[in-house]
Order: C-alpha cells, then sequence, then structure tokens
C-alpha cells in the first residue's frame, strides 16, 4: 500500500517537484493522444482475450476431461508454452512474421504477395494469438481442476434421467465450475499484461499503434521520467482493474467483501 | 485484545528503528569490521623538472635506488643526464661519450644499467640501418658489443628493437619488433629467443623475465637460466598500454590506467598498491612509463603527452590519511567518456582528498541495453537519489531540464569566463532557459562537407546544394549508396527544423526536406548499386547501431577515395576532433584543392553538442559539482586530445588549430577499387595537415550557430517510412502522412 499511496501521492503533482498540481496531470494524459490509443488498444484486447480465452480453454478441458486414458498427458503437454522464455518466443515469431521471414516465404511460394505482418493492423491480431497459445492450457488445467471436483455421481444421474451431453454441461458443469471463475478470470487478465514482453521484444519501444499498449506508454514515460503522467496513468488503470475485478466477481456471483 | 495491538505496534516500530539504524552508512568512508576506518595508501606528489624544455627523457634506476634522467633537448647540448639526489634535487653529470654518438648522428633508444651501474646504451643508427650495443667503459668511451643478430624471415628486424634491460648474470634483454624477447651473451652471442613474435613488452627482476601476453590477457614468466617457461599468471582485463618493471627481490610491478599491481616472487596473485583512478593515470591524455621502485615505499612514474610534454610524480605511501577518500563525487555516464576521465584526473590531483566515482550505465560485459541503464538511473533520481553529476549524452536532456532534475550550473560557468577563459557562446548556451544554465556540452561536433572552394556558394542551403546537384548530375554530388544515408547525412544539417513549438512535425518542413532530398538521389542513383533499401541488419533497432551509422555519416572514410579520386564532387564528414581533418586533408592533396564547409540544409551552421554534463538537483555537493564541471571547461582538460569533440574553450580550439605535435609526422590508407580491368589500389598518404588547413576548421568551428542533437529514433521512422516515396511510387505529401502517422506515437507522448 505505501508504493501506492506514493503513486497516488505523486499524481497530483507537477513532474519531480513539490508543485501541487490537483488533477492537472490526469487531464493532460486524457487529453494525450497515445494515452487515449494505449488505453483503447489495452481494453480492447482485454475484451477480446480473456472471454475467447475462458471459454476456449474451458472448452478443452471438457474434451480433455472426456479422454481419461490421455488426461494427464494433455495436462502435461499444455503448459509447456507457458514454460518457455519470452525471449525464444520473441525470436520464433520474429522469425516467422518479419517481412523477410518465414510466412511470407510460404506465401511467395504459393504465388501469393508478401504481408508486412508487424507493420500492419493484423500485428494486434498476432499478439492475440501470442496470448491464446501461451495461456490456453494453462487455463485448461485450471479448468480440469475445478471440473475433477464436480461428483460423477451428478452426470450418471442426469444420464438416467436422459439429460444429453449439451444439457448435462450447462445444469451440472457450468454451475459446478462457477465458483472458480472468479479467480481464473483474475488470473487471465493478470496474464494478459505479460503479453507486453512478447510485444517488447519483437517490436520494441514503438510498435505498430494497433499493438501499443498501455505498458509501452508506461515504459516510455518511466524512461523519459514523465512520473506525473505514469502515476496518473498507474492510479487510472488500477482503477479500471479493480473495476473489472468486481465485475468479474459480481459476474461469478461473489459477494463482494 | 488492544494490549496485545499497542505491543505489536511497539514491536513493529523498535525493529523499524533498529533497521533504520543499522542502515545509516559511514558516508563512504571504508571501516573495518569494528567499525574502525582503514588508514595509509599512495600519494601522489609533482616532481620538479630538471629543465623546463625537456623534450623526452629516458629514466635508469640506479642501485642506490636514486634515479638517472637523461633528457633529449631541442637544441644544443641536445642531451644531458641528471641524477635525482635525496628524492627531490637534481645533480647534473658530465656525458663525455655522448660527443661520439651524435656525431655519428645516432639516436639514442634506450639505456639501462646492471646491478653494479654498469651502462648500455641502445642506438639507432639510421644512416647504417641498423641498431647497435654500446658499453660505456670505465674511462667513459664507447665500446661497441658485437652482436649476433638472429634475423627472422622479415628483413634488418635489427632496425626494430625498441627496449633493453639487462639481467643478473649480465646477459642483454632486448625486444626485437616482430622477432620476440631476444637473450644475448654480455658478449653478444644470441642465446635465445622468448614469447610470441608480437610479444615486446617485458620486464627482468631476479633470474626472471616476465612478458606481457596481451591476447591471453596474462603475464608469462620465464628463467633466464634455463630458458624455460615457469609459470603464467592471469590478469583480467589486459590492455595495450600495460607496462612492466622489475622490483626488489625478484618481484615484478604492472602499471596501466587502473593503478599499479604487484606480483611477488613465486606468487600468482596481483596486490593493487597504487589506485589508478586517484592518481594522473587515469587521465586519457597522459601516456605513462612502467612505475619504477626507487626504495621501499616509493614508486616514480614519468608521464608525456601527445606533444611530448614530460611530467614527472612521485608516489609515497602515507600512513595518516583514509585507504579511500572519505569524500565521493558520483559522476553517472551512459558510456565510457575519455572527457569524464580527463576531468576527473584533473579534479582528483587538485582535491586528492575526494574520490570520483565514474559509473558507466552501459556495461558491454553485462548486456544491459541504453533503456535498462536509464531506468535504473530514473529509478535512483525518482528515489531523490542518483548520481551528483550527470553526462547527458544520448539521453533525453530536456526531459530531465522540465522535470526539475538538472541544477543551475550558470555561477560555475561564469566562474570560468571570470578565471579569463573564453567559451563559443552559441555552444555554451543550448541548454539556457530563462537566465539558467541547466547543462553544457563540453565539447561539440561539426557536420561539415568538403569540396571545392569554387562551389562554395552552392552550399549555402539545402536548395542552392539540391540545384547543384542537379546541373553535376555527371557524378554524385555526394557520395551514398542508398536513400536511407541521404536522409542520415541531411538529417543532421535539417532535422532541427522539422518540428514546431508543440513538438509536432511541421509539415512544411519535411515535405520540403523530402523533395529536395528526392532530387540530389535521383542525381547521383544511377551511380549506386541499385539497392535502394537501407540494409534491413543496420535497422534492426539497435539503437546504438544506429546512432554509429549516422555519426559516421555515410559509409565513413571509405567514402573518402570516391573525393579524392574524382568521382564525387563533395565528401561528408562529422567533424569530431582536429584529427577528423587527417584523411580530409590527404584528400585534398590529391585532388588539389578542397576546403570543409557547414553541411547545407534546413537549418544554418549546424552543430551536435556532446560531453552534455549536468548537476543533479537533489546533489548535497553542489559546490564540488560545480568545481568539477568548472575544470571540465578549463583549458587544462580542453587542450587534451581526447577525439571526442571540439572544445569550447576558444583558448584550447585555438591551441589545436596550432598542430603541436603534428610535425614530422605521416600516415597513409589504402582503397581496393573493383574495375573492368581487375582491382585498382588507391592510396592516400602524406604529412599531417597543414597549421593553414586547421585554421580554416577552426574558423568552421567558431562559426557555428544552431544545435541540433540527433533524433535517432525519428530519423529511423522516417527511413522506414519513405521507401516508397523515393521509390517514386509516392508523392512527398503522401509520405508526409505515413511518416506522422508513424511519429504520431513518438511525438505525442
Amino acid at each position: 500500500m505505501v508504493p501506492f499511496a506514493d503513486v497516488l501521492k505523486r499524481s497530483f503533482y507537477r513532474g519531480m517537484s513539490d508543485e501541487f498540481f490537483g488533477i492537472g496531470n490526469y487531464i493532460s494524459i486524457l487529453s494525450n493522444e497515445a494515452f487515449r490509443l494505449a488505453a483503447a488498444n489495452t481494453l480492447r484486447f482485454i475484451a477480446v482475450c480473456i472471454p475467447v480465452l475462458m471459454a476456449f480453454s474451458m472448452f478443452i478441458a471438457v474434451i480433455i476431461g472426456e479422454c481419461r486414458y490421455a488426461e494427464n498427458f494433455f495436462k502435461t503437454t499444455s503448459l509447456i508454452p507457458m514454460a518457455l522464455p519470452a525471449a525464444s518466443l520473441a525470436f520464433l515469431w520474429k522469425a516467422a512474421f518479419h517481412k523477410n521471414g518465414l510466412v511470407n516465404g510460404l506465401i511467395i511460394y504459393m504465388g501469393g504477395t508478401p504481408k508486412d505482418f508487424m507493420g500492419s493492423s493484423f500485428a494486434f491480431y498476432m499478439l492475440i494469438i501470442c496470448y491464446l497459445w501461451r495461456n490456453t492450457g494453462y487455463n485448461t488445467v485450471l479448468w480440469s481442476a475445478s471440473l475433477s471436483n464436480i461428483s460423477t455421481n451428478l452426470y450418471e444421474a442426469a444420464s438416467v434421467d436422459g439429460a444429453g451431453p449439451v444439457r448435462q454441461f450447462f445444469l451440472i458443469t457450468l454451475p459446478g465450475i462457477k465458483q472458480d471463475f472468479f479467480i481464473i478470470g483474475i488470473l487471465s487478465l493478470i496474464n494478459s499484461f505479460k503479453v507486453f514482453r512478447e510485444a517488447y521484444l519483437v517490436a520494441g519501444s514503438y510498435p505498430h499503434t494497433s499493438m501499443y499498449l498501455l505498458q509501452h506508454l508506461f515504459n516510455n514515460w518511466f524512461a523519459s521520467l514523465d512520473m506525473d503522467k505514469l502515476c496518473a496513468g498507474a492510479v487510472m488503470t488500477a482503477g479500471i482493474i479493480f473495476f473489472l475485478i468486481l465485475l468479474l466477481k459480481k459476474i461469478s456471483g461473489g459477494e463482494l467483501q | 485484545m488492544k494490549k496485545i495491538t499497542k505491543a505489536l505496534l511497539l514491536f513493529i516500530c523498535c525493529c523499524t528503528a533498529i533497521l533504520m539504524v543499522s542502515c545509516v552508512g559511514n558516508n563512504g568512508s571504508p571501516a573495518d569490521e569494528n567499525g574502525k576506518q582503514s588508514m595509509g595508501r599512495y600519494v601522489e606528489k609533482d616532481l620538479k623538472k630538471p629543465r623546463e624544455d625537456m623534450n623526452g627523457v629516458i629514466y635508469v634506476k640506479k642501485s642506490d635506488g636514486s634515479l638517472d634522467l637523461y633528457i633529449y633537448l631541442d637544441e644544443s647540448p641536445w642531451f644531458e643526464l641528471y641524477n635525482t639526489k635525496n628524492g627531490m634535487e637534481y645533480e647534473k653529470v658530465e656525458i663525455p661519450w655522448y660527443k661520439e654518438l651524435f656525431e655519428k648522428e645516432y639516436h639514442i633508444q634506450s639505456i639501462a644499467y646492471d646491478g653494479k651501474d654498469n651502462k648500455y646504451l641502445l642506438v639507432r643508427a639510421w644512416t647504417e640501418g641498423t641498431n647497435k650495443i654500446y658499453k660505456i667503459t670505465e674511462e667513459n668511451t664507447l665500446e661497441e658489443i658485437e652482436m649476433e643478430w638472429k634475423e627472422s624471415s622479415i628483413e634488418d628486424l635489427r632496425l626494430y628493437i625498441n627496449k633493453m634491460e639487462i639481467a643478473s648474470n649480465g646477459d642483454l634483454i632486448l625486444s626485437q619488433l616482430g622477432n620476440g624477447i631476444v637473450q644475448h651473451s654480455p658478449e653478444g652471442t644470441f642465446k635465445t629467443r622468448y614469447g610470441g613474435e608480437r610479444d615486446e613488452r617485458f620486464a627482468v627482476s631476479g633470474d626472471n623475465l616476465f612478458v606481457i601476453d596481451e591476447a591471453a590477457s596474462q603475464v608469462v614468466i620465464y628463467d633466464l637460466n634455463t630458458y624455460e617457461q615457469k609459470n603464467t599468471v592471469i590478469y583480467d582485463n589486459m590492455t595495450g598500454d600495460a607496462e612492466l618493471t622489475g622490483g626488489s627481490e625478484g618481484s615484478m610491478y604492472l602499471t596501466d590506467r587502473s593503478g599499479v599491481y604487484r606480483l611477488v616472487e613465486g606468487g600468482s596473485l596481483w596486490e593493487k598498491i597504487i589506485e589508478g583512478e586517484l592518481t594522473s593515470l587515469a587521465i586519457p591524455s597522459m601516456y605513462f612509463s612502467g612505475a619504477i621502485e626507487t626504495k621501499p615505499g616509493e614508486f616514480f612514474i614519468s608521464f608525456a603527452d601527445f606533444e611530448s610534454k614530460n611530467s614527472m610524480f612521485k608516489y609515497e605511501y602515507d600512513e595518516s590519511i583514509s585507504t579511500i577518500p572519505g569524500t565521493e563525487l558520483i559522476v553517472y555516464t551512459l558510456n565510457e567518456n575519455s572527457t569524464l576521465r580527463q576531468t576527473a584526473g584533473e579534479f582528483q590531483r587538485k582535491n586528492p582528498d575526494t574520490r570520483i566515482n565514474i559509473i558507466v550505465g552501459i556495461d558491454s560485459d553485462l548486456s544491459v541495453t541504453k533503456e535498462d541503464a536509464i531506468k535504473a538511473l530514473n529509478t535512483e533520481i525518482a528515489a531523490g537519489k542518483g548520481p551528483d553529476l550527470i553526462l547527458l549524452d544520448n539521453m533525453d536532456v530536456e526531459s530531465y531540464i522540465s522535470k526539475g532534475v538538472l541544477a543551475d550550473l550558470s555561477g560555475a560557468v561564469k566562474r570560468v569566463y571570470d578565471s579569463g577563459e573564453k567559451l563559443i557562446d552559441s555552444v555554451v548556451n543550448v541548454y539556457e532557459r530563462d537566465s539558467k544554465i541547466f547543462a553544457v556540452p563540453a565539447k561539440f561536433t561539426v557536420p561539415s562537407i568538403w569540396m571545392d572552394e569554387d562551389y562554395a556558394d552552392s552550399v549555402k542551403t539545402l536548395k542552392s546544394f539540391t540545384e547543384f546537384a542537379k546541373a553535376h548530375n555527371e557524378l554524385q554530388a555526394v557520395p551514398f549508396s542508398s536513400y536511407g544515408e541521404l536522409i542520415k547525412i541531411f538529417g543532421l544539417s535539417s532535422g532541427g527544423a522539422w518540428l514546431d513549438k508543440e513538438g509536432s512535425l511541421d509539415e512544411k518542413a519535411v515535405t520540403e526536406f523530402l523533395t529536395y532530398l528526392k532530387e540530389i538521389y535521383d542525381s547521383g542513383k544511377k551511380f549506386t548499386d541499385g539497392d535502394e533499401k537501407p540494409d534491413e541488419r543496420e535497422w534492426s533497432g539497435n539503437d546504438s547501431k544506429s546512432r554509429d551509422l549516422v555519426e559516421s555519416m555515410s559509409g565513413g572514410e571509405s567514402y573518402i577515395f570516391d573525393w579524392a579520386f574524382g568521382r564525387t564532387y563533395a565528401y561528408c564528414s562529422n567533424l569530431k576532433s582536429y584529427n577528423s581533418v587527417n584523411t580530409p586533408s590527404l584528400a585534398i592533396a590529391q585532388r588539389k584543392g578542397g576546403v570543409a564547409l557547414h553541411l547545407p540544409g534546413q537549418a544554418e551552421n549546424v552543430f551536435i553538442p556532446v560531453n552534455i554534463i549536468g548537476i543533479n538537483s537533489k546533489t548535497e555537493k553542489f559546490n564540488m559539482a560545480e568545481e568539477f564541471v568548472g575544470i571540465m571547461l578549463s583549458s587544462e582538460v580542453q587542450n587534451a586530445r581526447t577525439y571526442d569533440g571540439f572544445p569550447i574553450n576558444i583558448k584550447s580550439l585555438e591551441r589545436g588549430a596550432e598542430g603541436r605535435g603534428n610535425e614530422n609526422m605521416y600516415f597513409g590508407m589504402t582503397n581496393g577499387v573493383e574495375t573492368e580491368e581487375g582491382t585498382i589500389v588507391e592510396e592516400l598518404a602524406g604529412p599531417m595537415p597543414s597549421a593553414e588547413e586547421l585554421q580554416k576548421v577552426m574558423e568552421l568551428c567558431l562559426g557555428v550557430k544552431t544545435p541540433y542533437v540527433p533524433d535517432y529514433t525519428l530519423l529511423e521512422m522516417i527511413i522506414d517510412e519513405t521507401e516508397e516515396y523515393f521509390a517514386g511510387n509516392e508523392s512527398a505529401e503522401q509520405a508526409f502522412s505515413k511518416i506522422k502517422e508513424r511519429t504520431k506515437l513518438y511525438l505525442s507522448e
């Protein structure tokens, strides 16, 4: 709490000085084109990625749960992307999607026109693919753990009563894992911020505008010692994250503490 | 419950207090485990010289510990001998044997004494094309030793012997360039050869020969009686300027910029006995000899600068002062910097009780990037700490000024003026805001263009130069191989005009720049190899690489041959010192004409400030920091040839233009050119630039007006977005739109 209090204090002061600036820094960053773009991109990224990741990993977990003979194998291998160092991933990413990379080489070989993946709006989707690939396995393991808590008796009873797989999923599985929705959602949100590492290693401080995230901006502000703007931006981001957590809590049906 | 809470709070407070007390430092003073400060270190003392007009000295230690100083003079009697009596006094000694050598026009290269103070002379006989070795007899006459030279495949190696020492058994040990270290008997018979062909730095102590093996970062020890290698001792950070000298009882001393180290006989560990940072050893412009142990606890080191001006220092152990000075001034720099080291050395001389701690942010051994280093620095500054002084090269100076990180140092600048020094106002005032100076560039570089004086009117502006290029398209106006190079060249003289007051791109200025550059490019494109794209590898986001490319100005000195041999009308270079004039001077001699002018651009007479020093506004040692800045701007530091920029001190600038030390110096370079007939080797060779040429460059420096700090990120973005424009597929307006979109984030942050 102490560092956050310091950040909160600095957000109301001008530059590195002790001159009180009120909400001047907040007004300044809200009118800052770079901040608006970074915030919009970050929100768009979260809005797209987290629902897709949650749904997709849950789907995979259910499928793996059905394949009981190879469940452990899938659970183990699905964690491999998480264990790969970001630098290695960035290298692979560059090798594949550079203007003169493997993918464009394949496109040219097949008679197509090469595309500047990293220098166009496609870069944003690259980021999403990277995030999903890296985190799906981890989320799948979390969902699998949650699914294992549901008693098999319930499914057997439902089958006896004539309920099909889809009906069982909505009436037994979903309510059964609802209590874990909140924590998996929070972990997915936190992991979404980590995608900056790959984005930064691949495209540096100033990537294509579609993948310019708040972390890029904060990183650059720190490098130029714009502590006032950085603190104001951090406070606003913290507020939004807090709001998102509340929203997740609400969706998961938990009581607000 | 309340009692428990109170007790808990009290406990936490006590723990915090204990923690804080234990964390309070002792202001950097070294202390042992008992809290006592470590005492004692070697202190540097300036030695009076026997004569002020010395032009080179040979120092030889006598068996009684005194030193014989053989001094070269510019006028008769040309050579004199003085002996140090009582350490500080000199006694002149007659050298009757010199007359014979003088008459034969022999040059004395090295003098060595054996254990009984018998003198041996190594002389260079230019006319005979060889070296000779003489022994001085008791009657003070010369007795030549008939040397049995063992030549290698290289002809006449005997001319390249540069050092001689006498072993305890009387053998002569010589370093023969290209043939390693050789041992001869006192009668001149060849005995053996040590080390590789490149080894030439050695010392003799007792029965041991110590040889520096720089490539392997080690000192190799040989037995002079058995000729066998006895041992090797690793010395990390071995540099080309390390020197060896023999000590007492078989020990050996290694001297380099970091200090003086002792290796005892049979030992394998280096003991640092003199800290280089606290002495003149750390001053980059001073060339030093190896430390000579005159008596236990006393050393002697001689120094010379580029102009062969000699100085001598004695190092005595003083037990009454602390091992490390109690006060420390911390100076931060992103990259190693010679001017900073020079200033630290001069400051150290004047303030022996203060230690200058230079922190270099980008350590190549630790793979620290520029961004990492700046973040680490900013973290300290944001915490209200940080260094006392910051060398702001490659940092966002404007940001530091606007955030209040830098203190006003106009007082320090005023004191420099008050002391009678004159500075170039246009450079000093680059970072003046509201009558306060927040940073001062100690040096500056000048983007320039070299071409015939007849065309001088054509390079006043970018527009007039473009007209010139179009009208003279039978050759390239300036050498280039891609449009990116042109942007890098003329970006230096135009970049300052691209941003408006709000920090946004000025459409008119950028579009105009692109239009002119396209015309220059089109007029010279046919001479390129058709590769229109800048090399992808060079623009991989590595900032230092980009910076080097910009600073070296389009191919660096390889393009000088194009201008020298008439393949282009001009040659561009970023003049960093009078040394940068060397190769253009040769080209001028080759093509019989040419002069340096300010690089044409959208800004007038552009210069690039470098070695920008600022004081942390939070420093508690402001007065000392001001003194440091004052020394940095004074002629004693600015006179030093560190080749990292022109001095802003006018006296030093004028002194440099005199070209002292250039006399009788020649150099040359070659270039292979592929033609239909095969490869032709072009050669540029000749003397160093004349005083007249240097004078013209000085006038160029005095005429600088517009400062510009290259924005490498912006330049990279512009090059990326103008590929289609220079290929002829887009208009200048379309190219500007793309640049604007690309730079939007960067400039709006």
